[in-house]
Order: structure tokens, then C-alpha cells, then sequence
């Protein structure tokens, strides 16, 4: 007879000390991975914030320019705009707005472009980080399915060594079927103890593994919030600026001129907090997070080391009779709530 | 007006044959960047990554907002930051399939625009034709420009320093035409101006003759939802019609012509010596053509159509 009942299976790969140390390597590579990129990331957004930044200063000296021609300041400069060219000098020397306005639009859609692709960057870590949590569940309600199984078997092992000691057996049968039932028992206790540890690698390596994924969403959501707020005022601004850009020479469009700058600067204001946000991320958030995945990591290839040099077969058996009562336990609780 | 999405491939192809089958010569901006602009913008190439498809509510052109996203794409794609392999779009996909179809948009269109020739906001560029007696130089300029309402325009001008070029033209050491950044600042304040007047600022501002003067537009590009010019019969915005016109002032125009339906004549101030020379060709299609032909008649005007799709 087969070990326990044959129609409890268990669910996936084979599990050996082997295959669990491969695993949990596996895990924390894939961590240390995941820190990398997310690493990367910011040091983009970074950047990107700095230039935006740096955009957003361009169009403040474009601004204040402006304001010192409406006010009259220059009168010099401002009455140029409406005196017809007598000179060569005279012509050259006028610097075109609408040339302006256009080279400071490019230069932030080229930024605003940036941040889209970016964006989508951000959504596509945050899915693969999102994967690894998936698996990560996956792994571990396999992991306590077949701990239950294991603890089934085990229950019913313990049920064919009491039946030995009532059954109509020679004495030859009834020590090869103790030696057989004993062999299987400690196989299903071994096992019983690799699925704990593979559950419990699981729900370990989980939190580190949901503050990655957190951390890339975090950023994505900001990215993607202020990309969809920008686009929509940089567009406007750049309809404004194409439109006035027939006119964009003469003095009685600086004051619409202005107004698409402020437009432009409302969305730039709203990169500078966003930077200001990232940069706190960069500072704070990712060493915690660096830290708390390789402790993970670390914790987890000791305790599992620790476990599989320990093992023996007492403690298996010790093992397997308190996962057993938690089986019958978990078996009767489930039964009273009628699952 | 921003074109519905099912609306936009259709009209970025549209203008793309009526371009093909106008086929500009050298007085309008470069045939193959236009082209090359209007295939980026087709969700054929990009998707909906350079929506919204921003069109011009009186000329029925592209916008210069809906044109600078392919610019921007263009920067990024030339900073060689590498594309996606297959396997990662498929995973992608496999993840988000929204996501996935927009990262292989963007490989296509980053693609396209690696090699693709776009048209400018405004830029100036010119050569030296030939150096004569004394250092006269003869250049030849180039002003290319989205123009506020969205149509393309080409100024080029053909002028002759009395001696080497000096101040806003120079000849470099390698013996090419260098354009100070203050003469763009002047084409671009006056690239609408009327030629006679725009050749009087030449004339002051580089020293030199202006022997001739041309100015291409490409567009108005006509469609149902397009407001026509006053004046002009409804009927010619019942299917697609695409303008090319060309006004040119020159000293080898010997005898004026006008053959511009849709300018106003005003020759008051051509100069002594010059000759003015305007003409308009159209795209057609959807069954306009007979209309324009009968509003060219109308006006005594030789209608130049070409059909088209």
C-alpha cells in the first residue's frame, strides 16, 4: 500500500532541501533585482525632475522679461517692437518673442514626453513587481495545501501502524509492514517539514516583496497624476502659442503672451512639488527599503540553513505530530463552519 | 477641432496622397519630411501615443502642438536608449495588454523617426550659389515654418552681397553659408508680411540685392467641419481639397500673372525692375473637383487640379 491516501496528491514541483534552497535564492535574487531597478528608476526621475526643474527656471526669466516690456520699463525695448526698421542694425537687433515661446514650449513637451514614457516605465516594474507577489502567494497556498496533505497522510499512516497490532498477521508481515509504515512516516514527516519552511518563506519574503511593488506604484501614480494634469495645460498653452505666434511681435499681445507663460508655469510649479516629492522618496524611502529586503534575505538563508542542518528525524517526528493536531484542528474547524 | 480617433488615420493618409499627388516642387517646405511627419502621426505607426490629434479649425491642417509630439519623440529617439526586444513586448503584454500595445507603438514610431526627415517649427538654412568680382556672393536662404494657422510655408530668397557677406551672412573657413541667429529672428517676425515689404527688410538687413522672392504654402486642407474663407462656395469643403500655393517676386518675372483664386491681388508696391507671379494648385477629392474648377472659371483663373485617392 502506498504511503497515506492515495488520492491526496501533492500540488507542483516535487519539494527536496534542494529545490527549497534553490527557491529562496531564487526569491532573493529576485529582490535584489527588483532593489536595482527601483534604484534606477529613481535616479531617472531624478534627473528628469532636475530638468524639469531647470525648465521651470527658463520660463520664469522668459516671464519676468516680459513683465519689464508691459511695464514699460525698457521703454527702449518696447517701443523697438512698434518702430519700422530704418537700419540694418536696427532689424537684426529685434530678437523674435514668438521664436522664444517656441523653442520654451519645445523644450517642455520634450521634457513632458520624457515623463510619458517614463510613466509607463514605472507601470511596467510595478506589474512584474506585482508578479512576484502573485507567485509568491501562489507558492505559499501551494505550500499549505500539500502541508496539509502531508499532515493527512501522516494521520492516516498513524491509523495503519494501530491497525498492525489487531490484524491477523504473521509476525515476519507485521515487522516488514511496521518498517514500511515507519519508512513512509518519516518521508511524510520530512516533507511535512520542507512545506512548512516553504510556506513560511513565503509569507517572509512577502512584506519586502509588496514594499517594492508600493514603492514603484507610489511612483508610477505621482508620475502618472502629474503627466495627465501637465499634458492637459501644456497643450493649451501650446494651442495659445501657436495661435499668437502670427502676432506674437507685437506689443499688444504681451499680456496673452504672459498668460501662456503662467500657463506653462502652473504645470512646471506643479513638477517642482512633484520633485520635491520624489527627491524625499529617494532620500528616505529606498535605503529603508534596500535594507529591510537584503535583511529579509539574509534572515530567511539563516534560518533555512539553520533548519536543514538541524533536521532530524526526532525533531521531524515532533514536527509532523504538531502539524498533524493542527491538520485535525484545522479539519474540525472547517467542518463546524460547514466549508 | 481634435479629430475623433477613428477619424485621424483616415485624415493623416488623405493628406498624405493629396500631398503625393500635388507633389511640391522646392518653393514649399521638403515633400519627404512632410510626408515623414504625417506617417508618425498616423496610429498606423504611433497609436494613440501623440494624441490628441489637434487640427486646425480654419485651415483644416495639423496643429503645431500635434506635430512638436513627434519632434519630442524624435529627441528621444535618437538618444539611443535602445528598443524593447520582442520577448519584453510580449511579456508586457502578457502583464497589461493596454501597456504592452502602447510600448510597441512607441518602438514603432521611435523607429520610423530614427530616419524620418520632420517638418521644423522655423528654421533657416542656406547655401552659397557663387562667388563673383570683389567677393559678390550669391546666396541662396530658406525659411521653413508651421505657420500660426497651421499651414507649411517656404520663403526663399536668392539675394547678392556687393562684396563678401558680412554681419547676419558670413562665409566660414570651409566655405559654407553661416546664418546668424538674428536673421531667423527677423524671417520669423516677418514671413507673412507682403514680399514687397519682406524684400525692402532683406535688402536692409544683409546689406544685399534680393534678385527673388518666393513664398509656398502648403495647405489649406479642406474637409467637411473646416470653416471656409468667406466668400468661398460651400461646396468646396463637401470632400477633401488641399491647396499649394506659391507667390513669387522676382526680377526674372517679366510679366506679372495671377492665378491665385483665393489671394487678393495687391501689386501697388512692387518694385521698379520686378514681376510678380502668384498661382494656386489643388488636391481633390470626394467629388470637389468640379466645384473648384467652376470657382476658378468663375474668377477667369486656369484651375490646376489634380485628383487624388
Amino acid at each position: 500500500m502506498a504511503s497515506g491516501d492515495p488520492r491526496q496528491r501533492y500540488l507542483g514541483e516535487q519539494l527536496t532541501h534542494a529545490v527549497l534552497q534553490r527557491r529562496q535564492r531564487a526569491v532573493a535574487d529576485q529582490h535584489t533585482k527588483a532593489v536595482e531597478q527601483v534604484a534606477g528608476l529613481l535616479d531617472t526621475q531624478r534627473d528628469l525632475g532636475g530638468e524639469l526643474t531647470e525648465a521651470l527656471a527658463t520660463l520664469r526669466v522668459q516671464r519676468t522679461e516680459l513683465d519689464r516690456m508691459s511695464q514699460g520699463s525698457d521703454a527702449s525695448l518696447l517701443a523697438s517692437l512698434v518702430r519700422p526698421f530704418t537700419a540694418r542694425r536696427a532689424a537684426l537687433a529685434r530678437r523674435s518673442i514668438a521664436e522664444g515661446l517656441l523653442a520654451k514650449y519645445e523644450h517642455v513637451s520634450l521634457r513632458l514626453r520624457q515623463a510619458t514614457a517614463f510613466s509607463d516605465e514605472l507601470k511596467l516594474c510595478a506589474l512584474e513587481l506585482q508578479q512576484q507577489v502573485d507567485l509568491l502567494h501562489c507558492e505559499r497556498t501551494e505550500a499549505l495545501q500539500n502541508q496539509r496533505t502531508a499532515a493527512q497522510r501522516l494521520i492516516a499512516l498513524e491509523a495503519e501502524f494501530e491497525a498492525l497490532s489487531v490484524g491477523r498477521l504473521t509476525p515476519e508481515e507485521r515487522a516488514r509492514e511496521r518498517d514500511r509504515i515507519e519508512f513512509d512516516r518519516r518521508t511524510e514527516a520530512v516533507a511535512l517539514d520542507l512545506y512548512q519552511a516553504a510556506a513560511e518563506l513565503g509569507e517572509q519574503h512577502l512584506p519586502a516583496a509588496r514594499a517594492l511593488r508600493d514603492t514603484v506604484l507610489r511612483l508610477h501614480e505621482e508620475m502618472a497624476s502629474f503627466v495627465l494634469g501637465a499634458t492637459h495645460t501644456v497643450n493649451a498653452a501650446g494651442r495659445r502659442i501657436q495661435g499668437l505666434g502670427m502676432l506674437a511681435d507685437a506689443p499688444t499681445v504681451v499680456r496673452e503672451l504672459q498668460e501662456s507663460l503662467d500657463e506653462l508655469n502652473g504645470a512646471m510649479v506643479a513638477t517642482a512639488d512633484y520633485v520635491v516629492r520624489s527627491q524625499t522618496l529617494i532620500a528616505e524611502v529606498l535605503p529603508t527599503l534596500s535594507a529591510r529586503v537584503q535583511s529579509v534575505a539574509e534572515a530567511t538563508e539563516f534560518a533555512l540553513q539553520r533548519e536543514l542542518v538541524a533536521a532530524d528525524r526526532e525533531k521531524s517526528r515532533l514536527q509532523a505530530e504538531r502539524a498533524l493536531r493542527e491538520a485535525a484542528v484545522l479539519e474540525i474547524d472547517q467542518l463546524l463552519s460547514g466549508d | 477641432m481634435q479629430l475623433p480617433t477613428g477619424r485621424v488615420g483616415p485624415y493623416v493618409r488623405a493628406l498624405r496622397s493629396a500631398l503625393q499627388a500635388l507633389a511640391p516642387n522646392n518653393e514649399h517646405v521638403t515633400l519627404s519630411a512632410a510626408l515623414d511627419h504625417l506617417q508618425a502621426l498616423d496610429p498606423a505607426t504611433s497609436g494613440d501615443l501623440l494624441f490628441p490629434a489637434d487640427v486646425s479649425d480654419h485651415t483644416g491642417m495639423p496643429a503645431y502642438t500635434w506635430l512638436q509630439r513627434a519632434h519630442a519623440e524624435a529627441v528621444l529617439a535618437h538618444r539611443g536608449m535602445g528598443d524593447p526586444s520582442d520577448a519584453e513586448l510580449e511579456r508586457a503584454g502578457d502583464l497589461d495588454a493596454e501597456l504592452g500595445e502602447r510600448l510597441s507603438q512607441r518602438r514603432a514610431l521611435h523607429r520610423h523617426l530614427r530616419t524620418a526627415q520632420l517638418l521644423p517649427a522655423t528654421r533657416l538654412g542656406g547655401v552659397v550659389r557663387r562667388v563673383g568680382a570683389r567677393g559678390s556672393t550669391q546666396v541662396a536662404l530658406a525659411y521653413d515654418r508651421q505657420s500660426p494657422d497651421a499651414r507649411w510655408v517656404r520663403v526663399r530668397v536668392e539675394l547678392r552681397t556687393p562684396g563678401p557677406p558680412s554681419g547676419a551672412l558670413w562665409v566660414d573657413r570651409a566655405g559654407r553659408l553661416a546664418i546668424s541667429s538674428s536673421l531667423q529672428h527677423l524671417f520669423t517676425r516677418h514671413f507673412a508680411t507682403s514680399l514687397s515689404a519682406l524684400r525692402s527688410q532683406l535688402t536692409d538687413a544683409t546689406g544685399g540685392a534680393v534678385l527673388r522672392l518666393s513664398r509656398g504654402w502648403t495647405g489649406p486642407f479642406w474637409f467637411p467641419g473646416v470653416a471656409l474663407p468667406d466668400g468661398v462656395p460651400e461646396a468646396l469643403g463637401a470632400g477633401l481639397l488641399l491647396h499649394n500655393s506659391v507667390e513669387v517676386v522676382a526680377e526674372d518675372v517679366h510679366a506679372s500673372r495671377h492665378h491665385d483664386p483665393l489671394e487678393r491681388v495687391d501689386d501697388a508696391r512692387v518694385p521698379a525692375g520686378f514681376g510678380v507671379y502668384r498661382s494656386r494648385r489643388f488636391a481633390a477629392a470626394g467629388g470637389v473637383g468640379p466645384a473648384v474648377r467652376q470657382w476658378c472659371a468663375d474668377q477667369g483663373i486656369r484651375p490646376l487640379v489634380v485628383p487624388f485617392g
